[in-house]
């Protein structure tokens, strides 16, 4: 054979295997659409146990980039190799993709090649077995000798739900009895219900719609970018968070307005659990955030408001708790510190403390080999009673009269405010920063407290209410103001799988649950054979044997 | 109430210790091995077949005939008086889920007394009942407040109830498909009845649990809807309890299959019962993901 006619002998035997009926045959085979959920149960199991792309990173390169060096730093260079081959996103990759398609494939072809049998089955069952059945049938059952009135066996067959049908051929007394015989082709209820699942996935992926606002309380947002048609905003008329009796949080809620092209057309209260509905979307509060500040810039001169906006601190930065009391026991600071900036590379602020002489500078030092957070207390100056002191959390020493401890470590709010304006001739070289003091100190009327660090040479903090004049700048910390994530979203796709798992879920108990059975009689002169078929979890044995002593039973009597 | 939950439970644990010990103690006892009496297709017994001759029940699997029903009883007194001190359903945390899960399996295996007889009913299922417990009794039953996601009482009612109920069935699979592989094997138990009639009842045990998953994670899909803003999001728990259901359907799919019948089908079911006990435990104490707060 020449290599041309090997070539070519390949090549059919290649396209024969590919022929479309090979390969219905191929995805009809009960074990290949076992292989396929199998992978996909591996590929799944892939997915649970080596962590996933978030979803931020998928979005965003920067996250992703940064995503992936922790995996790298973790892994090593497996996790260059792992990426490539999709395990990160596992879920999301070609993997998952051909696995799903190949499932929707064995579903349709099984399905087509197994309903004509199924349906001949119920619509035209084969009503007259030979008698050589009825003794040799999986369930069957012999009255021998017993006298059955085929009438009266119809009539207990009927009241079990049976439809019968009944013949005389050669002397003899032939029954045919169906129940439930539709309930096969629940089958491919559940069967479809899997298409029609992974169909919903792919038009949620491909035609479904999420905003994620971030509004402040009294706030509003655009769902849609400038130009949209309609424009729908969403504004947040009044958020409020619940809390038990023990302080917890149980829950929040956030009125909203939903306007759209500039009329309002909507006003409801959402939860994280009860979200509204308009116009096809549904908005939804995803998460209440308590701490923003809302600020305002003034310039003196002009008296004009140059900024006003509240901003998420949605950072966090250590905030230690100072107590510091006099000889007689008062109180003569109870503060959370914000930090201002750093020295020797530990964080801290400077501390004025009544009736010592000049500031205190306090830090947070922590040990390179990540041990427990100190307070260090430092005076300047060279004097031998000059304050020097290194606090572990909850210690106390004493200096220069005073009793200092560092009560508390917390974590408060914090976040950059590049939006916010600079004094005149000011320039910095990172963004402004904003803390939050709050919580954790009920007891301290000072809070909440708004650190402002990198507006002028000095940081400054500023109680609710307060203002602080900086160049020319006036900054008033006017509210703490909590945020609410707002997710607004429009999913044709959720529609198709509320009906597929109904579908499947029906079709399961259909074909599972219901007692379908179909059993053939014949009552002779030598007694009364039977015999059925059942779905496994039948006991049909029991059953004719159960119908045989009822059709035999004699009547009884009605009492007036 | 919560002493009475908790001493509920702590009489539960004890019964089923107890229970186990009744039930395994005489089967351990070396008796000499029953005549396996032959009968045709059809002859007595659950779905043509063969039927073990009766026999005699020992004194002691006797006294551990209602043990079940005991523990079952005090399972439902210590979830009832948890779910009155707290107020909503007790099925928050790992503590809770765990007793609820042993709750389950003891009502599938009160449940299925009439079916399969007592002594056998505990030997499958009053050593796994006692395991949970024991797991349970580790968990700390403290009572702490609930997330604002878990505050709506009917679907928690709903979702986890279901799921609780799928997995206890399906409890009762594993341990018939392990004794189904044990009385397959030469070291089979004299005692025991023929693996045929485990396989049954391992079927008809995953016939029970397989549609209750199904709905178990579609009502999770609506809840994840509502309160997550999507119906999936391939969360580790959500995947895994979809990677359940999906061995449960490719057991079902062998067990037709006349190669796959017998010890095959029944090391299908014991992998997918290793499903059962990654979503319910492993996922909830190891993997991080929205299901987090349910852990310990």
């Amino acid at each position: 054979m020449t290599t041309m006619q090997r070539s070519l002998a390949l090549g059919i035997s290649a396209w024969k295997w590919v022929a479309p009926s090979r390969l219905i045959r191929l995805l009809a085979n009960v074990r290949f659409a076992a292989a396929v959920v199998t992978a996909l149960v591996v590929l799944g199991l892939v997915g649970v146990l080596v962590p996933q792309v978030p979803e931020a990173a998928r979005v965003d390169s920067t996250t992703m980039g940064r995503w992936l060096d922790a995996r790298d730093a973790a892994m090593g260079p497996v996790a260059g190799w792992l990426y490539r081959l999709g395990i990160f996103d596992i879920f999301h990759s070609a993997w998952m993709a051909a696995g799903l398609v190949l499932l929707a494939a064995s579903v349709v072809a099984c399905t087509a090649r197994r309903f004509a049998p199924i349906w001949r089955n119920v619509r035209h069952p084969v009503k007259v077995v030979p008698d050589a059945y009825l003794d040799s049938a999986h369930y069957r059952f012999f009255a021998e000798g017993q006298a059955v009135d085929a009438t009266v066996l119809e009539g207990v067959l009927r009241r079990h739900h049976y439809s019968v049908e009944r013949w005389q051929a050669s002397g003899v007394e032939w029954l045919f009895a169906d129940r439930y015989p539709w309930a096969q082709l629940a089958t491919f209820l559940s069967h479809a219900a899997l298409v029609l699942l992974i169909t919903a996935g792919l038009v949620t992926h491909f035609t479904g719609f999420t905003a994620r606002l971030f509004v402040a309380n009294g706030g509003s947002d655009p769902v849609f970018p400038m130009g949209h048609s309609p424009a729908i905003n969403v504004a947040v008329t009044n958020a409020t968070s619940q809390s038990d009796s023990g302080g917890s949080p149980a829950g929040s809620s956030a009125d909203l307005s939903i306007s759209k092209n500039g009329t309002l057309a909507k006003v409801c209260t959402v939860t994280v659990t009860q979200p509204c509905t308009y116009d096809g979307y549904r908005f939804r509060q995803a998460f209440y955030y308590p701490y923003g500040a809302d600020l305002q810039v003034r310039d003196v001169a002009t008296g004009r408001v140059l900024y006003r906006d509240a901003v998420p601190l949605t950072g966090s930065k250590p905030a230690p708790r100072l107590t510091v009391t006099d000889s007689s026991g008062q109180v003569v600071l109870d503060e959370a510190l914000a930090f201002s900036g750093a020295v020797g590379g530990v964080e801290g602020t400077s501390v004025t403390i009544p009736g010592v002489a000049q500031p205190l500078w306090a830090g947070l030092a922590t040990e390179a080999s990540g041990g427990a957070a100190r307070l260090v207390l430092f005076e300047g100056g060279n004097a031998s009673d000059a304050i020097r002191l290194d606090l572990p959390l909850h210690g106390e020493a004493i200096a220069a009269g005073l009793r200092f401890g560092f009560t508390d470590l917390t974590a408060s709010p914090d976040a950059p405010a590049p939006a916010l304006p600079l004094p005149p001739g000011a320039s910095a070289a990172v963004p402004p920063t904003l803390q939050l003091l709050t919580g954790g100190l009920g007891q301290s009327p000072q809070l909440p407290q708004l650190s402002v660090v990198g507006v002028g040479s000095e940081p400054f903090s500023l109680k609710q209410g307060e203002t602080a004049t900086v160049g020319g700048y006036e900054y008033t910390f006017l509210d703490q103001k909590p945020f609410v994530g707002v997710e607004v979203k429009k999913d044709r796709g959720e529609l198709l799988v509320w009906i597929g798992s109904g579908m499947l879920v029906l079709g399961l108990c259909l074909t599972l649950w219901l007692p379908r059975r179909r059993l053939w009689a014949k009552v002779g002169q030598d007694g009364l054979r039977m015999a059925g078929q059942a779905p496994r979890t039948g006991n049909l044995r029991r059953e004719l044997e159960a119908l045989a002593s009822e059709a035999a039973a004699p009547p009884v009597p009605h009492s007036h | 109430m919560e002493p009475v939950s908790l001493a509920a439970f702590w009489l539960a644990l004890a019964g089923s210790a107890l229970g186990a010990l009744l039930t395994w103690a005489p089967m351990l006892i070396r008796i000499p091995r029953p005549r396996t009496q032959l009968v045709t297709a059809g002859a007595p017994g659950a779905a043509g077949i063969p039927e073990v001759p009766g026999r005699t029940p020992t004194l002691l699997s006797q006294l551990a005939g209602p043990l079940p029903a005991f523990v079952l009883v005090a399972l439902t007194v210590s979830l009832g008086a948890r779910w009155y001190t707290t107020g909503h359903p007790p099925l928050t945390n790992m503590w809770e889920f765990t007793v609820a899960f042993a709750a389950a399996v003891s009502l599938f295996q009160v449940s299925f007394f009439r079916r399969i007889g007592q002594d056998l009913a505990g030997v499958l299922l009053q050593p796994l009942v006692l395991i949970l417990l024991g797991i349970a009794a580790d968990f700390p039953s403290r009572i702490e407040p609930l997330t604002p996601a878990l505050r709506s009482g009917n679907i928690l009612v709903l979702h986890v109830g279901v799921m609780v109920l799928a997995y206890g069935a399906l409890t009762i699979s594993f341990a018939a498909a392990v004794l189904q592989l044990l009385q397959a094997s030469p070291r089979r138990i004299g005692r025991l009845p023929d693996w045929r009639r485990f396989d049954d009842l391992a079927y008809r045990s995953v016939v029970v649990g397989f549609p209750l998953l199904a709905l178990g994670i579609a009502l999770g899909a609506y809840w994840a809807s509502t309160a997550w803003g999507r119906y999936w999001g391939w969360d580790p728990k959500e995947t895994s309890a979809l990677l359940t259901w999906l061995a449960y359907g490719v057991y079902f799919h062998l067990h037709g299959l006349r190669r796959w019948a017998g010890n095959r089908s029944a090391m299908v079911l014991v992998v997918a019962y290793g499903f059962v006990l990654f979503s319910y435990f492993a996922v909830n104490l190891w993997v991080t993901g929205l299901h987090s707060y349910a852990g310990v």
